[in-house]
């Protein structure tokens, strides 16, 4: 006989009613769907057993029919049904669940949350394996990205593709070179307002169809485009945010400048007498007045400006059945907490589709950016306008103020130095008089057409070209200390990537009973240009007239390189029932920078999933929600740089005149008016491609409806046969030459965890946490190296290389006997420091981000902490403090140090050290330039990497409509550096630069900045 | 791909004598040999040091010019030179005796160095070092062959871009004989069988730099980018390299001349005076002169006065030679108004000083000629560190040296300072660098 069940039918996550699940008799067509409260009722027939629950984004539920009239469900969620799309190398969208590889996908929220004008910056703590540090505070100044650890021995930075076009990245590469500005990364130019999505590819077989220019992974953006289906739109976003200092220097007050605790107006220290002990008597400040002496605790401090930004977007979107379009027009304007620093920029792009016919379709996407920037401060050592060593060398006794509103003779024109001896520059002369400053135009687009002749084959052209040109330049205004007689740099510089990918697609669903197909065959030209003009013009006859006709001597360098790339590539994708999945790809490149015989090189990757928890479906084991594992391999091979095989002679317009310039003598000297060198380094003609062999394991895991969910990743990656420049015997006339060599490992672990403790109807607490360690290891160097030296900074600190270790900071260490005691010399009481020591790994050990999100109805609070532990970390900022007795530590009594340590009486025979150091000996040895250790710290910091709370007004709100959303947000980064073992400075510092190798270096960087600020987004 | 040899030559010569009178081997030089001092801690620029833990910039920027920007240069130009057609032999010649004094210059620092597996990257990628001996011998070889291969009247060779004689191809014949001459005094303490070259060169003396028109150097017209390299070290001021006491000692117990031009008073001082390695000066200490250091002042590689201090004690010790104080005391006489002329002293104080109760001294009468000889030719270098280093350990063995120097103030005690150790980038790439390596005590091997 008949009779009615009713039930109500819930999602197992969060208990409330599930409308619309369609209930079903088993074995027959008879069934229902739930309401809108998730009841239902149905009439069955004594014969039936069981009743079925289907719903899309839910586990499909049978339950078996009892006696009683009452069966309600709870459904689980299906994860894999919720079909997470990832776009991968090429463009091509994948289903996440079918990938044999990780990938990190950030969407447009978690990019413009908490803005950046650095968009690059959104992506620290966010992804597992993936580093991203500011170099410096210089307004738009450059930041690196590291992948799972450095492969190379030249270093490398990731492969960044817009929309299918690969675009050029530039990095400021800073070190000891001359002019020590930080002039930002060319990536760095876009908008975060037009980014839809930005996937990290990680790791080889992820980025092998790119081939070697993604050895250092891939980051694969796509930008908005007009949603079909949404009405037409106008988006505003606007944010305003301020910035200061987040870490500044600890000060004494208690001391004047001066030598052994006398006062000397020469010295910008803090060696001098105690202030509160000469009250009794003046002394002559730097305008020749005799004052008492007083200590200006905020004289640092009062330096910086409160930096601002304001960044506007507004686009418009929209869509009909057959095109859609969203154009957007970006600005971002900012002032610098150095003062005179300002920064512009403007984006205006456009996406624009067009269906002609279902098989027929094209797009285009492209941006223009212009960027000005202003004031750009110069870091580091042996440089005229270093700022930060100016301004934190300052004696305590120097009023700001009266610095500021004196460093000019307005009459004469010239500078009112700091001391007589008119060797320290005034800061402000510097900011206000020797700018440096850069301007971009670049334009970015693609073009791509497709074409489907039947509905399995597409064919595909992506076109695209990416173009800027920058102009730099640098001025030293004459009357400047160390270069009296002013000069000028300007750089021009030329970028032209243009790349073709065709593509055809065939796709089988149908061939073989369960088997789903998918090929895919391309070829791809990349042509690169580079141009770069740099003119520097000295001695300048009319004040602060900068061309070339006031200079008495200009020398013009220019570098033209240009290089081109075919490949060939193809790729299979096989899957069986939606839960067996195997990729196998290949591509052969041709690329003009290596020898002909050479040239042509292939890789492979293999790379497969399986969802295990498709297969235990009916097992009922309700807490895993989700599994899969993946393993992949891959082999890819890369080029080298341009013009690296002839031997060619150069011309060459400067010699090396030490304590004056590296560059200095400029020809034509004399009768000589041409010279020409042979080349410095050995070209090698027969090179081969570099090789990286990678693979990976991983495992995705969801427990208990989602509410757990682990991403974890082992790989291993080896890169052999590095092209590299290896030292040579300088008597061989060369001083290196180009060898494959080398062999560098990075094996680690990635764990995303992703908590979800609580969830309810209103409210939602996410944590994740993004945990990688990578372990970097030098397999081998050239036969019989076993150092290599990476980059190096002043007096013997360098990054090096070494057999058997990851790379490290290398420079003078304190000899300690066999009980780690400091040995002593008796005869004045310093610890003595032997050259050429390693002091340790400049890669963190791991690093951790934790971001804890929480949603009430409209509201979003979420606060991200970044961990880095391990690592070392030198400090040419405190070392200058300490050793010019200006750093909090070095004030105090300063009563006679008598370093803990021991004696050498003879060999292997020790006693306590006695010998007493005055202070201001002490801190001197300690500093001094050639004893590295001295300032050598942990790198390991935790920090409050950014705070954003946003409030959606609810949509009911609009009755109207003319508004359709509005969304507040405050947001903060880079807040709070809530532990380090550095003092003084930001532990992230360097000054090597983006573009280098190096890191964990840092000589007088312009410090990092906290910015706070407030987000208004609207939509029409 | 193929240069004309001038062009890197004129690299090679400019990045040489850039290097001779810079940071590295002016000043560092000049601070290690005692010539200059820094004056401590009074000094704006240098401050107190132990002078004696070398730069390894300082070794490392030498190396690199005797054996890569200066030295192979030359060596691709005696290629290209050698290979051009026309045939230039003349260029050939013209840059191995450049390379010859450039690499006597860097033995003379360094000791034993590569020379026959130098320059060959193919065949050696790791140069052997040779014996410093052996070294000098094949310099002489060297210079024989470029001597053979000049031919006067030929004129195809660097001309123009010969910035030392012009192209006149006598004077790098004289040139070739005056290196080897050099050479030769430089060994025949160890190797007494050198006499023999060195009697029969100074018996040919026109065979040698014979005038002061034929002396070695670079002249600088003062013209941006043609300015003597001290001038742009000091920027055309000097306020903080100080006078050396033993060089002002000896100076103005003769009443020289030259004081006015080697040294500038602080105002107001009357005398002239010097301050030992390291000590610090003080506001009566005299700078060097901003005469040493001006625009349009040449750099002086081989003199017409050294050339007749090194005959005076040829004949004055009898080398080669039968001894004879009077020829020397004449060539000693002559290098000195040589000497007076090039730095152009007041020629009423050259007058005072060669007259009867002035300062000259008669080596015919005077207790120990050698030494008066040796200290006047270390005197005449002041301003040429390299050569006044090499002329102080070749004046005597080791305690007889003249002048006599004590370990600068504050440098690490025990030995003087004989020679530079290696570099680190040598260190680090040749395994086949001396075993143990060199230090900086240790004497070279002409250093007795």
């Amino acid at each position: 006989q008949d009779r009615t069940i009713t039930g109500t039918v819930t999602g197992k996550d969060d208990g409330l009613p599930v409308p619309g699940v369609s209930v079903k008799i088993v074995g027959t067509q008879n069934g229902t769907s739930t309401d809108a409260n998730g009841k239902y009722a149905l009439k069955i027939s004594s014969g039936a057993a069981s009743i079925e629950f289907s719903s899309i984004g839910y586990l499909t539920q049978t339950i078996a029919v009892g006696s009683g009239n009452v069966v309600n469900a709870a459904l689980a969620t299906d994860a894999q049904q919720l079909g997470e799309v990832v776009v991968t190398a090429l463009g091509i969208s994948r289903e996440k669940k079918s990938l044999g590889y990780s990938a990190t996908t950030l969407k447009s929220e978690d990019l413009t949350k908490a803005r950046e004008t650095n968009v690059l910056n959104s992506l620290a703590g966010k992804a597992a394996g993936v580093r991203v540090n500011a170099q410096s505070g210089t307004l738009g100044g450059a930041s690196k990205v590291v992948i799972r650890g450095v492969n190379s021995l030249d270093g490398g930075y990731p492969l960044y593709v817009i929309d299918g076009l690969t675009v050029t990245e530039s990095n400021a590469v800073g070190g000891t070179t001359a002019t020590n500005v930080d002039f930002g990364n060319r990536i760095g130019d876009l908008s975060s307002d037009d980014i839809e999505s930005m996937t990290v590819l990680k790791g080889a077989a992820a980025t092998a169809l790119y081939g070697a220019r993604a050895r250092d992974g891939a980051i694969i953006i796509t930008t908005k485009r007009g949603k079909k289906g949404a009405p037409s739109s106008i988006d505003i976003n606007s944010s305003f945010r301020f910035e200061n200092p987040l870490v500044l220097p600890e000060l004494q007050n208690e001391y004047a400048q001066g030598n052994k605790g006398v006062y000397q107006l020469t010295a910008t220290n803090g060696w001098g007498p105690r202030i509160s002990d000469v009250q009794n008597q003046t002394f002559p400040n730097f305008l020749g007045n005799q004052v008492t002496l007083q200590a200006y605790p905020d004289n640092v401090k009062d330096f910086f400006n409160t930096g601002t930004a304001i960044m506007n977007n507004i686009s418009f979107a929209g869509a009909g059945d057959n095109s859609d379009y969203r154009v957007s027009f970006s600005s971002a304007n900012e002032k610098g907490i150095i003062p005179q620093s300002t920064l512009d920029r403007y984006t205006l792009s456009l996406n624009a589709g067009k269906e002609f016919s279902p098989k027929l379709s094209s797009r285009f996407t492209g941006s223009y950016t212009n960027l000005k920037a202003d004031g750009r401060p110069a870091q580091s050592s042996n440089n005229t306008n270093a700022i930060v060593s100016t301004i934190y060398g300052l004696p305590r006794t120097i009023d700001i103020n009266l610095l500021k509103n004196n460093f000019e003779d307005k009459e004469a024109g010239t500078q009112i130095f700091l001391s007589p001896n008119r060797n320290g520059n005034n800061p402000y002369w510097v900011m206000e008089y020797n700018r440096n400053s850069n301007s971009v135009d670049r334009f970015t687009g693609t073009y791509n057409l497709t074409y489907k002749p039947l509905d399995w084959i597409t064919i595909s052209n992506n076109f695209g070209a990416d173009i800027y040109t920058e102009k730099r330049q640098l001025l030293v205004r004459k009357g400047t200390a160390g270069f009296l007689q002013g000069k000028f740099t300007n750089f021009d510089l030329l970028s032209k990537q243009i790349n073709d990918d065709l593509i055809a697609t065939l796709e089988q669903n149908n061939l073989v009973k369960d088997f789903k197909f998918k090929l895919i065959v391309g070829g791809n030209i990349n042509q690169r240009l580079n141009q770069s003009t740099n003119i520097e013009a000295v001695g300048l006859t009319v004040d602060q007239l900068y061309n070339y006709t006031n200079a008495s001597s200009k020398n013009p360098t220019s570098i033209y390189t240009q290089r081109r790339l075919l490949g060939l590539y193809s790729a299979l994708s096989v899957n069986y029932k939606d839960y067996l999945y195997l990729d196998v790809t290949g591509r052969n490149d041709w690329t003009s920078t290596l020898p002909i015989a050479n040239r042509s090189y292939f890789y492979p990757s293999v790379s497969g999933a399986f969802i295990f928890s498709e297969l235990l479906k009916d097992k009922n084991m309700d807490w895993l929600s989700y599994g899969k594992i993946r393993a992949s391999w891959a082999s890819v091979g890369s080029d080298l740089e341009a013009y690296k095989l002839d031997y060619q002679y150069d011309p060459i317009s400067t010699v090396f005149l030490q304590y004056v310039s590296s560059t200095a003598v400029v020809f034509p000297a004399g009768p000589i008016s041409t010279a020409f060198t042979a080349p410095k380094i050995l070209p090698n003609p027969e090179l081969k491609p570099q090789k990286q062999n990678s693979y990976e394991l991983g495992t995705e895991l969801k427990f208990l409806h989602n509410r757990i969910g682990i991403d974890f990743a082992f790989y291993n990656n080896l890169t052999k046969d590095q092209l590299i420049p290896i030292d040579v015997p300088i008597a061989t006339g060369y001083f290196a030459k180009y060898v494959n060599a080398g062999a560098i490992r990075n094996k680690g672990i990635e764990v995303a965890l992703n908590l979800v403790p609580v969830k309810t109807k209103d409210f939602d607490w996410n944590i994740d946490f993004n945990f990688g360690k990578n372990k970097q290891t030098v397999d081998e160097l050239a036969p019989g190296l076993i150092q290599y030296s990476l980059a190096s900074g002043y007096s013997g600190l360098s990054i090096k290389a070494e057999v058997g270790e990851p790379f490290g900071l290398y420079g003078s260490k304190w000899l300690r006997d066999d009980n780690g005691n400091f040995i002593i010399d008796e005869d004045n009481g310093q610890k003595i420091a032997k050259t050429n020591q390693r002091l340790g790994n400049i890669y963190a050990d791991w690093t951790l981000g934790i971001n804890n999100s929480f949603n009430y109805k409209g509201f979003n609070l979420s606060a991200l902490i970044d961990i880095r532990k391990g690592g070392v970390f030198y400090s040419g900022t405190v070392a200058n403090l300490r050793g010019g007795g200006l750093a909090k530590e070095t004030g105090g009594d300063r009563a006679p140090i008598v370093v803990p340590g021991v004696n050498l009486v003879s060999p292997g025979q020790y006693k306590p050290n006695t010998t007493p150091m005055t202070a201001q000996d002490y801190w001197v040895w300690e500093s001094s330039t050639t004893n590295t250790e001295g300032n050598v710290f942990d790198a390991g910091f935790v920090k409050l990497r950014e705070v954003s709370l946003s409030y959606v007004i609810p949509s009911k709100v609009f009755k109207s409509g003319f508004i359709r959303g509005i969304q507040l947000g405050v947001e903060g980064r880079n807040l709070w550096l809530i532990k380090s073992h550095v003092p003084h400075v930001d532990p992230e510092l360097n000054f090597f630069g983006a573009g280098s190798v190096g890191e964990g270096v840092e000589f007088n960087s312009i410090p990092t900045t906290r910015s706070f600020g407030m987000n208004l987004r609207l939509t029409l | 791909e193929k240069v004309e040899a001038k062009l890197l030559f004129g690299y090679a010569v400019t990045a040489w004598d850039v290097s001779k009178n810079s940071g590295d081997n002016y000043i560092a030089l000049g601070f290690l040999g005692q010539t200059l001092s820094s004056g401590g801690d009074f000094s704006e620029n240098w401050g107190s040091s132990n002078l004696y833990n070398i730069s390894t910039n300082i070794i490392g920027n030498g190396w690199k010019v005797y054996y890569s920007t200066a030295g192979f240069n030359l060596k691709q130009a005696i290629k290209a030179a050698e290979s051009a057609k026309p045939v230039n032999n003349n260029g050939a010649a013209q840059c191995k005796i450049i390379l010859a004094q450039l690499l006597f210059e860097g033995t003379t620092l360094f000791g034993d160095v590569p020379y026959s597996q130098a320059f060959d990257i193919n065949q050696f990628p790791y140069p052997k070092y040779d014996a410093q001996k052996d070294v000098l011998e094949s310099l002489l070889k060297l210079l024989d062959e470029a001597n053979a291969q000049i031919d006067v009247a030929n004129t195809t060779k660097i001309a123009d871009y010969d910035i030392f004689y012009g192209g006149v191809m006598a004077n790098w014949k004289k040139l070739a004989n005056s290196i080897k001459f050099k050479i030769l005094m430089t060994m025949v303490d160890k190797d007494p069988s050198k006499a023999a070259a060195i009697g029969a060169l100074v018996q040919a003396p026109a065979t040698m730099i014979a005038s002061p028109a034929d002396n070695f150097r670079v002249l600088y017209s003062g013209n941006t980018n043609n300015e003597n390299p001290k001038f742009r070290l000091f920027g055309g001021q000097n306020p903080f390299t100080y006078a050396n006491k033993t060089v002002t000692d000896w100076m103005v117990r003769k009443n020289d001349p030259r004081l006015p031009k080697y040294f500038d008073r602080p105002a107001g001082e009357t005398n002239y005076i010097g301050v030992p390695a390291n000590v610090d000066a003080d506001e009566h200490t005299s700078l060097i002169s901003t005469y040493l250091y001006r625009k349009t002042a040449p750099s002086l590689i081989f003199s017409f006065q050294e050339m007749l201090f090194l005959q005076a004690e040829v004949y004055a010790r009898g080398i080669g030679v039968p001894k004879n104080l009077t020829t020397a005391n004449t060539l000693y006489k002559n290098a000195l108004q040589a000497a007076f002329t090039f730095y152009e002293a007041d020629p009423a104080k050259v007058s005072a000083y060669m007259t009867p109760g002035g300062g000259l001294v008669d080596l015919t009468t005077a207790a120990d000629p050698v030494k008066e000889i040796h200290m006047e030719q270390w005197i005449d270098m002041m301003d040429r560190p390299l050569e006044a280093f090499l002329q102080w350990r070749r004046s005597g063995p080791d305690g007889s040296e003249v002048p006599l120097l004590t370990v600068p103030f504050g440098a690490t005690a025990g030995p003087l300072f004989r020679r530079l150790p290696l570099s680190d980038d040598e260190i680090r790439a040749n395994p086949n660098i001396p075993n143990p390596q060199p230090k900086y005590t240790d004497k070279v091997w002409f250093d007795l």
